[in-house]
């Protein structure tokens, strides 16, 4: 049991940093309010966050469907 | 026509102030978003989800003020009140927080986006939250973050996680800070258990850090200006900010005066009584404007709304500010927190760009109900003063409502039960001559059975 949590943390942190690469290409911008480095960087680290909840409440959604049937 | 002093920050437009409307004027810097807003519908839409209605006047309708290179002109109602997020419960707050992700989210669908999510943002009209910037929204640029992301979490987030995991009273920490609280000063403010709540975590306290990590320009700037957020993902975060506030709950609601109408000293007679009299004096000095200081739940707001477009019912309870606006909300009944002895100060640039109470408040009625004695005994405020307070919240021959509790009445012997009396102005007769003196004219005096109470009734 405490060795599948760990391989689960490490998957998601894997997935964390996988998302968190791809959203850094070079891409530029302005606007009138200033935004903020860390509420910038921010965002990046919540989308890839909500990302991998999705990601495994579809994972898990699987097996219950199967379960159901 | 004056120009609103809080509308400075965008180049988009500016608000030009009118006696019985506002104009705003749209300046060339805003013409791509605006042709795309009109041509899309989207405002229309924006309009049935919360938006504030307003008019595309042609220009031989433009206001004399109205700049020469303008674009457009709109035109929508003045507000009888404009009311601040410091002034706010927690429920009020979270209504607007869910206001401005629900317009965040059908912006985004459409293709635009929120260029800013100040918590000035939004005002209450007819008992619901509206928004009422109408220059907020920009075309949604591929892949570009949320710039107002942080600005939503400090207006709007932070205040509701102190309100209702701290204290409700944490919310005055806005009446000092015009861009919404810091995140770091949030942070530390918080209980330890806020960390265990994934949003708070990731939105207030990572965020914090983050922001405390990046504050200084160099590589890191430079990696964020070329962050990437495609429109999933913007709406991602929009769930996840949602998901969080509508977790957030008010907390301390037994507080002083939540309960005050089960600990007052009127038989049931009396109180009767008492709200005859209050009716038929609105219903005789109806108009615009009314204010119901010290109203607590509103028992008597309700009372007198009918004969007003707009009452504010203002207490500097939290707790029953909360229960008015949660359990007994009206219409035409704005329930307002206010310390009538430490009322909303002007803040922002230049000690203008947000307006003091007073300055925002010009009432055709003041509704002052078993109040003057705690603002003189509690509070020491000289009475004289408190008749020029009313004096300056009201209008040119406005109506002020008094009740006066005079010293043998048992609720002030209890307030002077712990100290000594040193308060010889407070009398009925120094009241009356006061107000006298102050320019008022007495209409009415009504004196309520079974107490030793009176109400007056002066005209300015």
């Amino acid at each position: 049991m405490r060795y599948s949590n760990l391989i689960t943390s490490c998957v998601m942190l894997v997935l964390i940093f996988t998302f968190c690469g791809m959203l850094f290409p070079e891409k530029a911008y302005a606007g009138y309010l200033d935004p903020g480095s860390g509420s910038t960087l921010m965002q990046g680290i919540v989308a890839a966050v909500v990302a991998v909840k999705r990601f495994f409440a579809r994972f898990t959604s699987l097996f219950s469907s199967k379960k159901d049937q | 026509m004056q120009k609103n002093q809080a509308s400075f920050r965008d180049s988009s437009g500016y608000v030009l102030d009118a006696s019985d409307c506002v104009y705003r004027v749209i300046m060339p810097a805003y013409k791509q978003d605006f042709q795309s807003l009109i041509r899309s519908g989207f405002w229309a839409l924006a309009q049935q989800n919360g938006f504030l209605p307003f008019e595309l006047l042609q220009p031989c309708y433009w206001p004399e003020g109205a700049d020469k290179d303008a674009i457009a002109v709109l035109k929508c109602d003045k507000l009888p009140f404009i009311s601040y997020p410091s002034e706010w419960c927690f429920s009020q707050l979270k209504d607007a927080a869910l206001l401005t992700l629900e317009l965040q989210l059908l912006a985004v669908n459409h293709g635009f986006t929120l260029k800013d999510a100040t918590a000035y943002n939004v005002q209450f009209v007819n008992g619901k939250p509206v928004f009422i910037d109408l220059l907020s929204f920009e075309k949604l640029r591929e892949c570009r973050p949320w710039d107002a992301y942080g600005q939503f979490c400090s207006h709007f987030l932070a205040p509701l996680a102190l309100m209702g995991l701290k204290d409700a009273r944490l919310g005055l920490i806005q009446n000092n800070r015009v861009d919404g609280i810091p995140l770091d000063l949030t942070s530390s403010l918080l209980p330890i258990s806020s960390k265990f709540s994934p949003g708070l975590a990731m939105h207030l306290h990572m965020h914090a850090a983050m922001c405390g990590k990046h504050a200084e320009t160099g590589q890191k700037a430079k990696q964020a200006r070329q962050t990437v957020v495609n429109s999933q993902q913007l709406k991602d975060i929009v769930f996840s900010l949602r998901d969080t506030v509508a977790k957030l709950q008010p907390g301390n609601r037994k507080t002083e005066w939540a309960n005050y109408y089960e600990d007052t000293n009127y038989t049931t007679a009396a109180r009767k009584e008492k709200e005859a009299i209050i009716t038929k004096i609105a219903q005789e000095n109806g108009g615009e404007l009314a204010v119901d200081l010290g109203a607590n739940t509103g028992e008597f707001s309700r009372l007198i709304s009918p004969y007003f477009k707009l009452v504010i019912a203002t207490d500097i309870d939290y707790g029953a500010v909360e229960i008015h606006w949660v359990e007994r909300r009206s219409s035409n009944i704005l329930p307002l927190v206010l310390d009538l002895a430490n009322p909303t100060p002007a803040i922002g640039w230049n000690n203008t760009e947000r307006q003091s109470f007073k300055q925002r408040c010009k009432a055709n009625f003041i509704c002052a109900l078993a109040l003057i004695h705690h603002l003189r005994i509690t509070a020491g405020i000289p009475l004289a003063e408190v008749v020029k307070c009313f004096s300056d919240l009201l209008n040119k021959n406005g109506i002020v409502v008094i009740e006066f509790v005079p010293k043998s009445d048992s609720q002030v012997i209890r307030l002077l039960s712990r100290r000594d009396d040193i308060f010889s102005d407070y009398s009925e007769e120094e009241c009356l001559k006061l107000f006298a003196e102050s320019g008022f004219n007495i209409i009415g005096c009504y004196k309520i059975a079974e107490t030793e109470r009176t109400i007056y009734v002066f005209r300015k």
